[in-house]
């Protein structure tokens, strides 16, 4: 099949089409269908997900642990994999190994059926694909999972914001303010919605070692009980 | 509008090239309509839709933003917090990151399982390569601009397999960087990056994918 | 190539044909040059690093890391600005004073001490390095980077490697 005669035969459908549907109106009203819902969807999530905006940068933090956008965390986890001198493979020669496949793919993939049932090859080379990138993502959540729960937290009840609201009546109001309350000479940020930019386990860690906010934060280590430092955070993860 | 169109029409001849564009027929396999597994011929044009309102809340999203580390993340802050519609038109552009890569990888599956990219529509799956990585790279580059912590922690990781490239990698990384050090000039140039170099890539690319389209009509599966 | 239009002899036709390839040339090298030069220009140059007090040399436990939050003034861009650094410190057997920065190898993320298991860990990728830096496991190349040190009448001074 040349190419040529493919391009003329091309533009106009295999067998002649007792009712063309045109591009305009009919076409374009579908994909404006489709566009609207995604749209919706893209406006709903927007809403119902705020946004997450972490604290601004701080090059001298050590505590932070670094996870990229979901897109890529399977290729995150991949690079778990690839230790010592192998490092390369993982940022280098593996992406553009992939890349090389993808572009230079229709050159050597020349068979004429187009079909999925006629190609099982790259029928299998597809799937593997997607099953492994899934399976990667997967893998990179579950872990990071089994990690972080090992800050157990005891579940947040009624007693336990009241008395956190206390004990930060006590200890914490002086400096910081919260609901207009506190605060004197603004010294520390206000933590009326404290909760709508970090997580509790984040609250407990701050409260044990308030370094790791800033370097050179003057908040001092507050002496409070492992059950009091849990009472605050259940407060303060009300704050939002 | 009809009077208008008319005065344009006499002087510029548009019927033609309006005809090209709305008339040219939809096949039927295309066609969701007539053929209920068609939808997966929507994600490319989709993925377009989301393309053009990334660009629009972005756009707009620049009228609040400052790319400099001290005021990064205060302008996005306050973007949130004191602009009318403001956490709407950020989440909007942040989902629609996401929305934008879903879509294009959903695109590009429908394009490999249904054996689109063979002969004649090679090129096309190439350029179709090439506007992944652009996407990927409008992610990577806007991922930075909040200046907050995983701002900053994802592009240091980012920049530093940059520089396991072999050879030019330091160097490579450095000329991404602005310097040996993440700051002032490493946020302004991956906002410059993020706001006009990669659009202009983008068009230019857009524009190839949609010329080849037109010329080579939607594949069929065989 | 196309035909020569009737009376335009083809060397004078290639002529203009050869032109327009030397203009293209010509502004492509006198825009892409200074363009591309200016665009990487901040990477050729180099960063000039003094000595910076970190610590008091009596304040640090025996044995065990310690860490330590400083910052240093850099020239960023058009302004200097103050860079926030962590590094952790340790006395040596030898009784002398050893700097590692926390950045890890690998990637660059931030390294922390676990003082259950005596090692470094890195939250990103899984690399774990021992007391003296060196790597026990994971993906990084190699041993943390150690810091330039001086101890100047129990002061302690670092410089960026």
């Amino acid at each position: 099949m040349s190419s040529s005669d493919n391009m003329s035969s091309l533009p106009s459908p295999p067998e002649p089409d007792k009712s063309p549907c045109p591009f305009y109106p009919n076409h374009l009203f579908v994909e404006g269908v489709c566009a609207l819902a995604v749209f919706a969807a893209i406006v709903i999530v927007a809403l119902v997900w705020q946004v997450p905006l972490e604290e601004i940068a701080d090059p001298g933090d050590a505590t932070y642990v670094p996870r990229p956008d979901w897109y890529f965390l399977f290729y995150f986890q991949l690079l778990k994999y690839f230790q010592g001198p192998l490092i390369v493979v993982g940022t280098f020669v593996l992406p553009v190994l992939v890349m090389a496949v993808l572009i230079l793919l229709p050159f050597f993939d020349k068979g004429k059926a187009t079909g999925i049932r006629k190609r099982p090859l790259a029928a299998a080379a597809g799937l593997a694909g997607v099953v492994s990138i899934v399976a990667l993502t997967a893998v990179s959540v579950l872990e990071d999972e089994s990690h972080t729960t090992k800050m157990v937290l005891p579940p947040v009840t009624e007693a336990q914001i009241a008395a956190g609201e206390k004990i930060f009546a006590s200890f914490c109001q002086i400096c910081h303010s919260i609901d207009g309350k506190g605060g004197f000479m603004a010294m520390a940020p206000d933590l009326t919605e404290i909760a709508s930019r970090v997580s509790r386990a984040r609250i407990e860690q701050i409260i044990i070692d308030p370094q790791v906010v800033s370097p050179t934060t003057i908040m001092s280590v507050i002496p409070l009980s492992e059950e009091e430092r849990h009472n605050v955070s259940a407060y303060l993860s009300r704050k939002k | 509008m009809g009077r208008i169109y008319q005065f344009l029409d006499e002087r510029l001849n548009l019927t033609p090239l309006l005809r090209d564009i709305t008339d040219h027929p939809v096949p039927d396999h295309a066609n969701v309509l007539k053929t209920r597994s068609a939808f997966i011929y929507c994600f490319g044009g989709i993925a377009f839709f989301i393309i053009l309102l990334q660009a629009l809340s972005g756009v707009f999203l620049m009228l609040y933003y400052s790319p400099t580390p001290e005021d990064a993340h205060a302008s996005v802050t306050y973007i949130q917090n004191e602009t009318a519609f403001g956490a709407l038109l950020q989440g909007l552009h942040r989902v629609g990151a996401s929305a934008a890569v879903i879509m294009v990888l959903l695109h590009m599956l429908r394009v490999f399982f249904t054996g689109s990219y063979k002969n004649p529509r090679e090129l096309n799956w190439v350029v179709g390569v090439f506007l992944l990585l652009i996407v990927l790279a409008f992610g990577f580059t806007g991922y930075l601009l909040p200046w907050d912590q995983k701002a900053y922690w994802a592009t240091t990781v980012g920049l530093n397999m940059v520089a396991n490239v072999p050879l030019i990698g330091d160097f490579l990384a450095s000329a991404l960087r602005g310097g040996n050090e993440m700051g002032t000039l490493t946020l302004l140039r991956f906002f410059v990056i993020h706001v006009m170099f990669l659009p202009a890539l983008l068009a230019i690319f857009l524009a190839a994918h949609f010329f080849m389209l037109r010329r080579q009509g939607i594949s069929r599966p065989l | 190539m196309d035909l020569p239009e009737e009376n335009q002899s083809l060397p004078r036709r290639r002529f203009f044909i050869n032109g327009i390839k030397a203009l293209a040339a010509l502004f492509g090298l006198g825009l892409g040059i200074p363009l591309a030069g200016f665009f990487i220009s901040p990477a050729l140059k180099k960063d000039k690093h003094d000595w910076i007090e970190i610590a008091d040399s009596s304040l640090l436990k025996d044995g065990e890391p310690s860490r330590i939050n400083y910052s240093y003034a850099r020239k960023d861009g058009w302004k200097t600005a103050q860079t926030p650094r962590t590094a952790f410190v340790v006395k040596q057997a030898s009784g002398e004073f050893a700097a590692f920065s926390n950045r890890c190898t690998h990637l660059g993320c931030g390294v922390n001490w676990d003082s259950a298991l005596k090692q470094f860990k890195c939250p990103c990728h899984g690399g774990v390095f021992d007391a003296q830096g060196r790597v026990v496991e994971g993906p990084p190349p190699k041993a943390l980077t150690r810091l330039a040190l001086k101890v100047e009448a129990n002061k302690i001074f670092v410089m960026e490697a």
